[in-house]
């Protein structure tokens, strides 16, 4: 795992090394040899210290009847009576239901998508022919959810390819892909997945070129097929990776989805399709609850990371290769 | 690797084949189906049940937006936004993720925690806001690109490809009595146009796409493309619903403006797709 | 190795150096990042939704000039889209950077007037801003059931609308009568008579009937309301005393299964449900037999519509629907949506403001914004005005689908008065379309159905309504396409419990409490 000898590595040998170069360095010393690199990195660090963090000062909005015009001071504390008005909401529930079902069937829909699609992608030997998959598969991760709605709305229409092939070609009948509550569910999670399986791909494939290739060589010679190397040596070889992409997925449960769902629902599917971004959006901001809005936002945020780390806890624990993400 | 290359007729490559040819139809078609009827006659759209493809040929939308002064000054918007943020994104983060991937840093770790925590939790869009104003950014062209200067995730991969990057090189540059400036400027730099590549266009599609903030944060004038997509497509269903007429607004022409988003996006793609995958490829490793 | 990796740093630098450069100067940069405010002495900032139409520089705009010159101010026009324009206008209120005129807000949001006359957003027609708007005032003293607009007594709110007094408007039913010729019908008096129609149309390849359904059923239940004596909106006097909310009374549920079995039995197009605004354009472009959808000047618009798309359509509005339950009619409302309202903060002159205001609503600038200026944009022949060539570049629209009016004419005081709609749609028309069109216009107020309190409001009822009418668009939607009429049935009446559980039961009770005040 090291890559350089450092000061770091001489902790191997700590009795005769005095104490400053045991890689307890103090500040001053390391900011004097590396100020530079902390230079480069400043503006990064400043921007997210501004646009990340200064933000969560504004968390106390949850806690206020915030007035705009009075502004974070000079507005009433109401302690939890935006988080009490949110959840006696009789949409909250439904809201936080549906928020959890769509992105557990995302991840279950999703997450094996990209891994299988990556090992197709390995196992084909046309280079071309891979390529052009590759290409086709990652371009909708690069396109607005915009234009992803807009796509999905045309295709999708009662009069739309899809239905009339439905009923020119199979003889069906008409399906409400985008009012019909329990199919629209389904059709969030294929969009979703059609936009970033491909993405995820890419980021497996890399995991599976970076696999011995002498590993696959003994096992045909021990006369395992194509199948069971995927199993016994491409799936444990990536098993990292999909280990960390699953912690970061598992963090985003509870939120995420506004700008998708924003742009395909309508109130045929509110039932399965309004999650808590939307709910908050429509009535927090369209009706200038500003502290409500921000107590729902506050709730999701401190489940997700609880979420995150309590996940990452338990890979840490069961697993004795130590594959967290932290 | 002589074995796994050895070319030979399989049934299960058939099968791999036909798989990836069905997804390959998913993933590619509704970009079809958008361009095609972007260039299909109303006319011809409205008469047939079925266009799985384009049926006749006309640049008409395109013109019209083309005509359209609002539209013109959202996609200069975009353009702009999308150049000079995906530069400035570019910059910083290389920097930004070469600082971070120095394995001899003290404080290297807690800024490594400064980045994650913002993936996770955020103060939601209201405290957002209010900090933007208290920056004077509202309405004004930066607050379409300096907020975003640097994305954790991407900077996490242009970490974990900076620390699989050969230290030799860096070493070497080291011994030759390059300042550490001098050896990311000179050295790290020229080197790493893959990852370079990569982030650009993850930077560059996020500038071209974004529609959300935009709306909000800035006046009609200094809307990108994309807003204005959104309103077009919003705009008739408000106005019909509130007893005023308003002329139709055809399916093709939403097409158009969503290929006129698009076709960017798909000149650019190709020519850096090889390094993308290079790039997330050695990014993502060490992930 | 590609040549693409040889590309230095230099490059890099060279390559967006240059184009940002040539953004800058080519004047990308100058026009949209250097665009400021700069407010004057007597200068009325006004933003309204909606787009410019053919207005390609509001400070070169010959008809705001004119506005201008006659109220004295210097106008800074900004047109803002719809889908963008109620977050813009919450976003300046948090910055503290209103305009002097906040175009059409939905006067039915309440919580949100509430919080800006709370938070001195807002500022109402008093003392100064009263005497320069004298025509703000007097529509309130024309029509007193405005009154119910005031809030605390004060007067905050320009309504915008298209005429003075009530009137119905949504939810109507539109036939095609070349269809009724068709199939051998004469126009549909009662329910049974439109079914039939309707599933001549099925029978013949047609799609049934369409409406923008994916928002809910929404006024789309107009007639069937009204057939059982029910308006869709406000207040009903009940048997026992007292007002009820229209939604919850027992004969909706009957309104409701009539509708469900129109739907269970598959004359609604189906891809009604997933339409949000486009039903009128598939109606006009000849799909489905039927359309539920706004009147007014649309009667006369679709049929021009129609005419464009060239398949021959004939447009016929029905007059409220009869089930045979002795009544009929559809919901009877007053002829405005949304208000516009003065910004009351440290930087606006509403004064100033008032006074484009007032200007606007009189008779003058209701004529100068519909047809434009004597002389140039048109001139009086024998008392009647007759168009001038020169009107169409002078911002007025052209398109054959608008009201011909200029876009000052909407969403800062009115939607384009009826009579100047019903004046440009009858403009240059034979005597036939003129008998059609006022035909058309009596039977969509043939039978009308009372409601109260529209206007009305209580704390609670601020409160409640939103959920109440999330619940109301959600709930109807679901009862619309039940499975069954006892599925539906259960569904309504789970409804009613769900309604008055979730806080409706109290806002009834005080809003009862001030109808009866009002009105007894």
């Amino acid at each position: 795992m090291s890559y350089v000898a450092g000061p770091t590595d001489s902790v191997t040998s700590p009795k005769i090394i005095p104490l400053s170069s045991r890689g307890i360095v103090l500040w001053h010393q390391d900011l004097r040899r590396h100020w530079p690199i902390y230079l480069m990195a400043l503006p990064a660090i400043l921007s997210v210290l501004i646009f990340s963090y200064g933000p969560m000062f504004g968390v106390s909005i949850a806690f206020l009847d915030y007035s705009p015009v009075r502004g974070i001071t000079g507005s009433t504390w109401v302690g939890l009576d935006n988080f009490r008005d949110a959840f006696n909401n009789p949409f909250f529930l439904p809201a936080l239901r549906n928020t959890i079902i769509l992105n557990v069937l995302k991840l279950a829909i999703g997450f094996p998508s990209a891994i299988i699609l990556a090992l197709l992608l390995n196992e084909m030997r046309l280079r071309w022919f891979k390529s052009t998959v590759q290409t086709a598969t990652m371009l909708p991760y690069f396109i607005s959810w915009i234009v992803a709605a807009a796509m999905f709305r045309n295709l999708l229409a009662p009069d739309g390819v899809i239905n009339a092939v439905i009923r020119h070609v199979f003889g069906g009948q008409v399906i409400n892909f985008m009012s019909d509550p329990y199919i629209f569910r389904w059709v969030i999670v294929f969009q979703d997945t059609w936009k970033f399986a491909g993405y995820f791909a890419v980021i497996y494939l890399a995991a599976m070129a970076a696999i011995d290739p002498v590993l696959y060589e003994v096992a045909q010679v021990d006369g395992a097929n194509r199948l069971q190397q995927i199993r016994h040596i491409t799936l444990p070889g990536i098993a990292p990776t999909m280990i960390t992409m699953f912690v970061l997925l598992i963090g985003y449960l509870i939120q995420g989805g506004l700008e998708q769902v924003y742009a395909m629902y309508s109130v045929a599917v509110y039932s399965t399709a309004d999650i808590l971004e939307t709910f908050t959006f429509r009535l927090g901001l369209q009706q200038s609850r500003y502290g409500l809005a921000t107590a729902v936002g506050l709730f999701q945020a401190v489940i997700s990371v609880t979420l995150v780390l309590f996940t990452n806890f338990l890979i840490k624990r069961y697993n004795q290769q130590g594959q967290s993400l932290f | 690797m002589t074995l796994a290359l050895k070319r030979k007729f399989s049934w299960g490559q058939v099968l791999v084949f036909l798989m990836l040819l069905l997804i390959f139809i998913m993933a590619a078609y509704p970009f079809f189906y958008v361009l095609s009827l972007s260039v299909m006659p109303y006319e011809q759209y409205v008469r047939q049940p079925i266009h799985i493809g384009p049926s006749g040929f006309t640049l008409t939308y395109f013109q019209e937006i083309f005509r359209d002064p609002r539209l013109i000054n959202a996609f200069q918007v975009s353009i702009a936004r999308t150049v000079i943020g995906t530069a400035l994104n570019v910059v910083v983060t290389i920097m930004a993720g070469y600082a971070l991937s120095r394995p001899d840093l003290k404080y290297g770790r807690i800024l490594t925690v400064l980045f994650i925590v913002p993936m996770f939790f955020g103060g939601g869009i209201i405290p957002y806001f209010l900090t933007i104003r208290a920056l004077g950014l509202l309405n004004t062209f930066w607050v379409l690109v300096i907020p975003g200067l640097v994305s954790p995730f991407y900077l996490f991969v242009v970490r974990a490809y900076y620390r699989s990057y050969p230290q030799e090189i860096i070493e070497a540059g080291r011994m030759d009595g390059a300042s550490q400036f001098g050896i990311f400027w000179r050295i790290v730099w020229p080197t790493s146009i893959p990852m370079i590549a990569t982030i650009a266009l993850l930077y560059g599609t996020g500038h071209w796409n974004e529609y959300f903030w935009s709306s909000i944060l800035v006046q009609p004038n200094l809307h990108p493309a994309p807003v204005i997509l959104n309103s077009i497509m919003n705009n008739r269903s408000m106005l019909q619903g509130l007893g005023l007429g308003t002329q139709l607004t055809p399916q093709s022409f939403i097409a158009a403006v969503s290929a006129t988003l698009i076709i960017p996006v798909l000149i650019v793609y190709p020519f850096l797709q090889r390094y993308v995958v290079t790039g997330i490829l050695v990014g993502s490793v060490k992930g | 190795m590609n040549k693409f990796n040889k590309l230095s740093r230099r490059d890099f630098l060279k390559a967006t150096g240059g184009i940002s450069a040539g953004l800058v100067f080519g004047g990308v940069l100058p026009r949209t990042m250097l665009q400021q405010a700069a407010a004057q002495a007597d200068g009325v900032a006004i933003w309204s939704p909606g787009d410019s139409g053919t207005v390609a520089d509001w400070n070169m705009d010959p008809i705001l000039q004119t506005v201008e010159a006659a109220t004295s101010t210097d106008i800074e026009m900004l047109k803002i889209d719809w889908g963008t324009y109620i977050d813009q206008v919450n976003a300046a209120s948090v910055s503290g950077t209103l305009p002097d005129v906040i175009g059409v807000i939905d006067h039915n949001n309440r919580a949100l007037i509430q919080s800006w006359i709370r938070d001195g957003v807002i500022t109402p027609f008093e003392g100064e801003i009263a005497d320069a708007a004298p025509n703000v005032i007097a529509q309130y003293e024309n029509n007193p059931t405005l009154n119910e607009l005031r809030i605390d007594g004060k007067i905050y709110m320009q309504p915008v609308g298209w005429g003075d007094g009530n009137y119905p408007n949504m939810g109507l039913v539109h036939i095609r009568r070349d269809l009724l010729e068709k199939y051998g019908m004469t126009p549909p008096e009662t329910f049974e008579a439109y079914f039939d129609f309707l599933r001549a149309n099925i029978a013949d390849g047609g799609t049934g009937v369409l409406f923008n359904g994916a928002g809910g059923i929404g006024s789309a239940l107009n007639s069937f309301a009204g057939a059982y004596g029910l308006p869709v909106l406000g207040w009903v006097p009940l048997d026992e005393g007292g007002f009820g909310f229209w939604a919850i009374q027992p004969q909706i549920k009957d309104a409701l299964l009539m509708f469900r079995g129109m739907v269970a039995e598959g004359l609604v197009d189906p891809a009604t449900w997933s339409m949000d605004g486009g039903a009128r354009d598939a109606y006009v472009a000849g799909q489905g037999a039927s359309l539920i959808f706004n009147g007014g000047g649309h009667i006369g618009r679709i049929q021009n519509d129609m005419d464009l798309a060239g398949q021959g359509a004939q447009e016929w509005l029905l007059p409220a629907l009869d089930a045979g339950m002795g009544q009929r009619g559809y919901t009877t409302e007053p002829m405005f949506w949304g208000a516009s309202f003065l910004g009351g903060m440290s930087n606006n002159n509403p004064v100033a403001a008032a006074r484009v205001l007032n200007y606007l609503i009189s008779d003058e600038g209701y004529r100068l914004t519909a047809v434009g200026v004597e002389g140039v944009d048109f001139e009086l022949v024998d008392g009647e005005i007759v168009l001038l060539p020169a009107r169409s570049e002078r911002g007025f629209g052209t398109e054959g689908g608008d009201t011909g009016a200029h876009p000052l004419a909407t969403t800062i005081v009115s939607w384009v008065p009826q009579s100047w709609q019903d004046w440009a749609l009858l403009y240059g028309q034979p005597a036939e379309f003129q008998d059609w069109y006022n035909q058309m216009w009596a039977n969509q107020g043939m039978y009308q159905t009372q409601t109260y309190g529209l206007l009305s409001t209580t704390p609670e009822w601020i409160d409640f309504s939103p959920t109440g009418n999330e619940l109301i668009s959600r709930t109807f939607l679901e009862i619309a396409n039940a499975g069954s009429d006892a599925d539906a049935s259960a569904l309504f009446d789970q409804f009613v419990n769900d309604w008055l559980s979730f806080g409706g039961a109290n806002a009834q009770a005080e809003m009862s409490d001030l109808l009866i005040s009002i009105y007894e």
